[in-house]
C-alpha cells in the first residue's frame, strides 16, 4: 500500500493555518513516525488520514486512490475496508467483551468467519484468554491490545496509531509497543504513528516533527 | 450565601443545560398532573362553600325518609334561641302520565318560603296560581319526553295537573349525572288530595330551616342529634350539603388523585436517573474540587441549592401547563358540577406546589447525593480514565425517605388509608415486577454468537442486553405508563359489557316499586292480560337497626378535618334506615359464600331466632359476623334475627336484590312494599306496559332498565374520560421519561456512536442499529405493560366487581403499536443528531 500527500493544508477558524502545504509518501509496509508539541496539528493530520475530515487543499492518496474526491459514505466504507486506527484512550464499546470489540468492524463489513478472526487476532496479541471479559475488567494495557487487535482484523492497508501507549505506565506501554511494531512488521502493514516519544520514534523507519504546519524529517 | 456558591451553581446550570431542561421538564411534567388536580378539588371547594345555602335552600334541614312527626319538630324546635323561619319539602318518584307515554318524575311537594337561598327560575315570567290551584312546574327534559308544551296536562296519581311553567333554572338541584328522573314542583297543599301516597310509599321529608343570625355549629348538631336520636332523621348544615353534593366529584377527585400520581412516580423515576447520570459524568469534578480543599458538606450544599432551584423552576413550570389545560377541566366541571365553578391557582396549590417541587426534588436525589460523602480524591490517582462510584447495598435505605413520602401522598390522594396502602404496595409491586422482568427480558435478548442476526441487531440487543440498568429505567417508565393506559378502558369495557349483558343473568326491562301489599295479585294479573309476567316479587320492609349482639347501634357524628372514605361511608351506613326482605329462595344474581344456605331448611339453631343472610361487602361495612344477633324496630315492633349466611350480589342483573334477607316465614305481617320486574319487552311493548300499570295503580312506580343502563354507561364514560385524561397525562410523562433517557444517553454515547462511524459503520448502519434498539425497548415494555394490565384488570373486577372480566385486546393492541411507532420515531430523531456529530471529535480525545 502506497501513501502519497501533496500539498496538503487545512486551517480552522481563525488565523492559524495547522497544516501549511504538507507532502509525504510512503511506500508498502513503512512506517512513519510524526513528533511535534501539543498543538501543532497531529490529530489533524491523523484526522486527514483517516478521511474524518476534509482538507483545504492538497491530495490525499491512499492505495493510487483520491481519497478526499470520495463522499462521506463512500470515505465511511473506504476506511472501514483499509484504515485501521489505535486511540490513545483506546475508545472500546464499554458493554461489548473484547472478542465483540475485535468482531465489530467485521461485522460492520460483513465479513464472513468473523469470530475465528478475530479470535486469531486476539490471540496474536496475548489475549486468547480474554475474549469474554468487557473492558471494564480489564487492565488499561490489555485493552490497548483489544484497541490494537481491533485495528488489525481488517488486514488495514494504513495504521494509524495515535500515541498508543500515553495511557499506559512505562513497562506495559514498552511490552505493547514491542508487540505493535512486531506486527506491522510482520504484516507488512504502512503505519503513521503519532507520538512524543522520540524513543519510540526512532522504532519507525522514516521520523518527522511537525512544525508549524509543515513536516521536517528528522534525520 | 457567598458569591462563590452562586458563581459555582450558575455554572452548574450554565454548563449543564441539557440536564436542566430535562430534570425541569421531566418534574414539571410530574407536576401537573397535581396542580391540575388540585385547582379542580380547591375550586370545586370554594364555588360549593359559596353555593351551599342554595344547594340546600336553608342553613339547617330536618329530614327522613318518612313523615316527620310534629312531636319530633317540636322537640328540636326547642333548641333554637331564637325564631326560625321554617318550610317543608316532601320528595318522592313517581309516574306521569298522558294520553301516549308514562315517565318516572322527581316529585318535589313545598310550602311557601321555599327556597330561603337560591332561586327556582322559571321560563316565562307570569303571575302563578301555583298555591291555589293543581298546577306544576317541571323541568324542560320532561316536555321533551312526553312531548307536552305549557299549558298542557299531565296526570299524577288520580289527578290532572296543568303544566304552568318550565323551570330553567333550579340551584337546590344537586348532581346533574346522577338524576335518573326529570323534576316537577307542586305545591304541597295539592299532596293531600289525591292517593299518591300509600303505607310504605318511599318518600322523604325534609323541615327546612332559616336562621336569622344564630350560628349552626357542631356543638350545636351533636345536642340536635342527641334530642332526635333515631338514625334515620338526617340532620344537615348547609356546609354539609355543599360537602355531600362534592362526594361523588371527590370520589372522582380521589382516582384522578391517583392516576395523577403514577405520572409523578415515574416523573420521579425519570429525574432520579437524569440526577445519577448527572452525578456520575461530575465524580472528576467532585474529586478534583474536594482534592483542592473544598468541603464535602460545602459541595452538597451546592448541589442542594442547585436541586432547590431546579424543583422551584419545575413547581413554576407546572403551574404554567396547568393554566394549559384549564379549557379540559372547566369541560369537566360542566358535565358533573351542579353548579358553576371558577377556576383559580390559588395560594394554597402554589404553595403544595413548591413544597413538591423543593423537597420532591431533593428526596428523589438524596440516593446519589448523601453516598457522594464515601467519593475519595485518591480516586484521582487511578489508572481508569473515568473516576467510578460503587454504590453499597445500604445506599438503598435513602430511598426510604422518598417511599414513606410517597405512601403518605396515596393516602392523601385517595382519602383512605385501605385504597392509599393497596395503591402504593400494587404501584411498588408492579415496578419491581417491570423492573425483574425488565432485567429478565433484556438480559435474554443478548444475541448467541452462532445467531445469525444483522449486525445493526446484534449491536443493538448488545446494547440493551448489556447495559440494562440504563435501559430498564427507560423500560420500567414506559410499561407501567402502558399498564396504566391499558387498565382502565379493560376495566370499563369489562363493566360495560356487564351491565348490558352479565353473565348468567338476564336483565329486567322494567323494575316496579312501591306495589302495596293488596297490588300483588291485581297487578299480576293486569300484567298477564297484556301478554306478560311480572316476576321476582319481594317485599321491601322499612326498619331501623337498633343492636348488633345487645349493644346499641347508634348515629355516627362526622369529625372536624380529615375524614378517610372509609369513615365517611361508615358514618352513612349509620345514619341511614335498613330495608329489609324476606325469601323462600335465592335469586340467580345471589350466591351464599360463608355459612349455611338455609332457604327450604327447618331451622334448627339453639336460639331459633329468624335466620339472616347478609350481603357480603354490606357486612364488612357494618362489621357483622356469622351468628351476630340483629335487633330491628319495624314500625314500632322490636324484632331480632340472627346473621346465618354471607351472600355475594350482583348488583348489574337489577334484581331486587336486598342487603339483608331474612327466611320466609317471620316478616310476613310486617308493613311492606313490593318490588317486581318484566322480562322481554321491546321499547313500544314498554311504553304500553307501563302506561297501563300507570292508569291502573297510580302509585306503583316503573324504572326502565334500559334508560338507566344507557345512563350508567353515559356516567361511566364521562368520568373515565377523564381519567383516561389523567391516565394518558402520565404515559406522556412515560414518553417524555424515554425521551429525555435516550437524549441523555446520545450524549454519553456520542463516543461510541462516533466510534462507529470511525469503523467504517454506514449511516443505515447506524439508524437501524438506535430504531431497533428503541423499538425493541418500547415494543418490550408496552407489551409487558399491556399483558401485565390484563392480569391487574382481572385481579380487580374479581376483588372489586365480583368477577366480571372480559378480555379486550383491541386497545392493548393500538397502545403496544403507538408506543413501538414512538420508539421508532424516537430512535430515528436520536441517529439524526448521531449523524451530525463529528467524528474526528474522537481523535482529540
Amino acid at each position: 500500500m502506497s501513501l502519497q500527500i501533496q500539498n496538503l493544508s487545512k486551517s480552522y477558524p481563525g488565523p492559524l493555518r495547522i497544516l501549511n502545504h504538507l507532502n509525504l509518501q510512503m511506500s508498502t509496509g513503512e512506517s512513519v513516525a510524526i513528533v511535534g508539541q501539543s498543538g501543532s496539528g497531529k490529530s489533524t493530520f491523523l484526522s486527514l488520514l483517516a478521511g474524518l475530515d476534509r482538507p483545504d487543499h492538497g491530495l490525499i492518496q491512499i492505495d493510487g486512490q483520491e481519497v478526499n474526491l470520495l463522499n462521506e459514505s463512500e470515505m465511511t466504507a473506504f476506511r472501514g475496508r483499509k484504515i485501521g486506527i489505535i486511540f490513545q484512550q483506546f475508545h472500546l464499546l464499554p458493554h461489548l467483551t473484547a472478542i465483540e470489540n475485535v468482531m465489530l468492524p467485521l461485522e460492520i463489513q460483513n465479513r464472513k468467519e468473523i469470530f475465528a478472526t478475530a479470535q486469531d487476532v486476539l490471540s496474536s496479541v496475548g489475549l486468547s484468554h480474554r475474549l469474554s471479559h468487557l473492558p471494564a475488567q480489564m487492565s488499561g494495557g490489555e485493552c490497548q491490545r483489544v484497541a490494537m487487535a481491533r485495528a488489525l482484523v481488517i488486514s488495514p492497508s494504513l495504521l494509524l496509531a495515535d500515541e498508543p501507549s500515553g495511557s499506559l505506565d512505562v513497562e506495559t506501554g514498552q511490552n505493547i509497543m514491542d508487540l505493535f511494531f512486531k506486527t506491522i512488521q510482520e504484516k507488512k502493514i504502512t503505519t503513521c504513528l503519532v507520538t512524543h516519544s522520540l524513543e519510540l520514534a526512532a522504532k519507525c523507519n522514516r521520523r518527522f516533527s511537525l512544525t508549524k504546519g509543515s513536516l521536517v524529517e528528522i534525520p | 450565601m457567598s458569591p462563590f456558591f452562586l458563581r459555582w451553581i450558575f455554572r452548574e446550570i450554565k454548563n449543564n443545560q441539557k440536564f436542566t431542561w430535562f430534570f425541569i421538564l421531566i418534574l414539571s411534567l410530574g407536576l401537573t398532573g397535581f396542580s391540575v388536580l388540585d385547582v379542580f378539588k380547591n375550586s370545586l371547594e370554594v364555588s360549593l362553600k359559596n353555593s351551599s345555602k342554595a344547594l340546600l335552600s336553608a342553613d339547617l334541614s330536618v329530614s327522613a325518609k318518612r313523615f316527620l312527626l310534629p312531636a319530633e319538630i317540636a322537640t328540636f324546635e326547642k333548641q333554637f334561641k331564637t325564631h326560625f323561619e321554617k318550610t317543608r319539602v316532601v320528595e318522592f318518584f313517581s309516574m306521569v302520565s298522558t294520553e301516549k307515554n308514562s315517565r318516572l318524575v322527581q316529585i318535589k311537594a313545598i310550602e311557601p318560603g321555599f327556597p330561603f337561598y337560591g332561586e327556582l327560575k322559571l321560563r316565562e315570567k307570569k303571575p302563578s296560581q301555583f298555591r291555589n290551584k293543581p298546577v306544576v312546574w317541571v323541568y324542560p327534559e320532561l316536555l321533551v319526553f312526553l312531548d307536552l308544551k305549557i299549558g298542557d296536562s299531565l296526570r299524577l296519581g288520580d289527578r290532572n295537573f296543568i303544566i304552568e311553567n318550565v323551570i330553567v333554572d333550579d340551584t337546590t338541584q344537586t348532581f346533574r349525572t346522577a338524576s335518573l328522573a326529570p323534576r316537577i314542583y307542586l305545591s304541597r297543599e295539592n299532596l293531600e288530595s289525591f292517593s299518591l301516597f300509600r303505607k310504605g310509599t318511599t318518600l322523604s321529608e325534609a323541615y327546612l330551616f332559616k336562621a336569622p343570625d344564630e350560628k349552626i355549629d357542631t356543638l350545636f348538631l351533636k345536642s340536635a342529634s342527641e334530642i332526635l336520636p333515631d338514625p334515620e332523621i338526617e340532620i344537615k348544615t348547609s356546609e354539609e350539603a355543599g360537602q355531600e353534593t362534592g362526594r361523588i366529584l371527590g370520589y372522582l377527585s380521589d382516582y384522578l388523585g391517583l392516576v395523577a400520581l403514577v405520572g409523578l412516580f415515574l416523573s420521579g423515576l425519570g429525574s432520579s436517573f437524569l440526577y445519577r447520570s448527572f452525578v456520575n459524568s461530575r465524580l472528576k469534578t467532585l474529586a478534583i474540587q474536594s482534592s483542592l480543599g473544598l468541603q464535602k458538606t460545602a459541595a452538597q450544599l451546592i448541589d442542594l441549592i442547585h436541586l432547590s432551584l431546579l424543583g422551584l423552576v419545575s413547581a413554576a413550570a407546572s403551574a404554567a401547563l396547568a393554566l394549559l389545560v384549564f379549557p379540559l377541566i372547566q369541560k369537566l366541571l360542566s358535565e358533573f358540577s351542579p353548579i358553576p365553578v371558577q377556576l383559580t391557582i390559588g395560594l394554597q396549590t402554589m404553595a403544595v406546589l413548591f413544597f413538591m417541587g423543593l423537597f420532591g426534588s431533593m428526596l428523589i436525589c438524596l440516593p446519589y447525593l448523601i453516598p457522594l460523602q464515601r467519593l475519595s480524591p485518591s480516586r484521582l490517582f487511578q489508572e481508569q480514565t473515568q473516576v467510578k462510584f460503587n454504590p453499597k447495598p445500604s445506599d438503598l435505605l435513602f430511598y426510604l425517605p422518598s417511599l414513606v413520602c410517597f405512601w403518605g401522598l396515596s393516602i392523601w390522594q385517595s382519602h383512605s388509608f385501605q385504597v392509599g396502602i393497596i395503591f402504593f404496595i400494587s404501584l411498588i409491586g408492579s415496578f419491581l415486577i417491570l423492573w425483574v422482568l425488565g432485567l429478565f427480558f433484556l438480559r435474554i435478548l443478548q444475541p448467541k454468537r452462532e445467531k445469525k442476526l444483522p449486525s445493526p441487531i446484534r449491536q443493538a440487543l448488545f446494547y440493551l442486553s448489556r447495559q440494562r440498568r440504563s435501559s430498564s429505567t427507560a423500560f420500567v417508565a414506559l410499561a407501567l405508563g402502558a399498564l396504566l393506559i391499558n387498565i382502565l378502558p379493560q376495566l370499563k369495557s369489562s363493566l360495560a359489557q356487564e351491565i348490558q349483558s352479565p353473565e348468567s343473568t338476564q336483565i329486567p326491562s322494567l323494575f316496579l316499586f312501591d306495589i302495596q301489599d293488596e297490588q300483588v295479585s291485581p297487578l299480576q294479573e293486569k300484567v298477564k292480560s297484556l301478554g306478560f309476567e311480572a316476576k321476582d316479587f319481594s317485599p321491601l320492609i322499612r326498619a331501623r337497626l337498633l343492636e348488633i349482639n345487645d349493644v346499641a347501634f347508634e348515629r355516627a357524628n362526622g369529625n372536624a378535618g380529615f375524614n378517610t372514605r372509609e369513615q365517611e361511608v361508615e358514618q352513612r351506613f349509620r345514619n341511614r334506615g335498613f330495608n329489609l326482605s324476606y325469601r323462600e329462595r335465592l335469586f340467580p344474581s345471589e350466591t351464599v359464600i360463608a355459612g349455611e344456605n338455609f332457604y327450604g331448611t327447618p331451622n334448627t339453631s339453639p336460639s331459633k331466632l329468624p335466620r339472616i343472610s347478609v350481603e357480603k361487602r354490606f357486612a364488612e361495612r357494618l362489621g357483622l359476623n356469622l351468628d351476630d344477633k340483629l335487633k330491628f324496630d319495624i314500625q314500632g315492633v322490636e324484632f331480632e334475627g340472627q346473621v346465618k349466611n354471607l351472600r355475594s350480589v350482583k348488583w348489574n342483573s337489577f334484581q331486587p336484590n336486598f342487603f339483608m334477607v331474612f327466611e320466609a316465614g317471620y316478616l310476613e305481617e310486617a308493613p311492606k312494599i313490593f318490588l317486581s320486574s318484566l322480562y322481554q319487552l321491546n321499547d313500544e311493548q314498554k311504553i304500553k306496559v307501563q302506561l297501563e300499570i300507570v292508569r291502573a295503580f297510580p302509585n306503583v312506580s316503573v324504572i326502565d332498565i334500559d334508560r338507566i343502563v344507557q345512563r350508567v354507561l353515559q356516567i361511566s364514560e364521562k368520568m373515565s374520560f377523564s381519567i383516561q385524561a389523567m391516565a394518558l397525562l402520565s404515559v406522556f410523562v412515560g414518553l417524555i421519561v424515554l425521551f429525555s433517557i435516550a437524549q441523555y444517553q446520545v450524549q454519553s454515547r456520542k463516543q461510541d456512536l462516533n466510534l462507529l462511524k470511525i469503523l467504517g459503520a454506514p449511516s443505515a448502519f447506524l439508524y437501524q442499529q438506535l430504531i431497533a434498539e428503541f423499538f425493541v425497548l418500547a415494543f418490550l415494555a408496552s407489551l409487558l405493560g399491556a399483558v401485565i394490565s390484563q392480569l391487574v384488570s382481572y385481579i380487580l373486577t374479581q376483588v372489586l366487581f365480583g368477577g366480571l372480566w372480559t378480555p379486550n385486546w383491541v386497545w392493548p393492541l393500538i397502545t403496544v403499536f403507538l408506543i413501538g411507532l414512538f420508539g421508532v420515531l424516537l430512535a430515528a430523531l436520536t441517529a439524526w443528531q448521531v449523524m451530525q456529530a463529528k467524528p474526528r471529535d474522537l481523535m482529540s480525545t
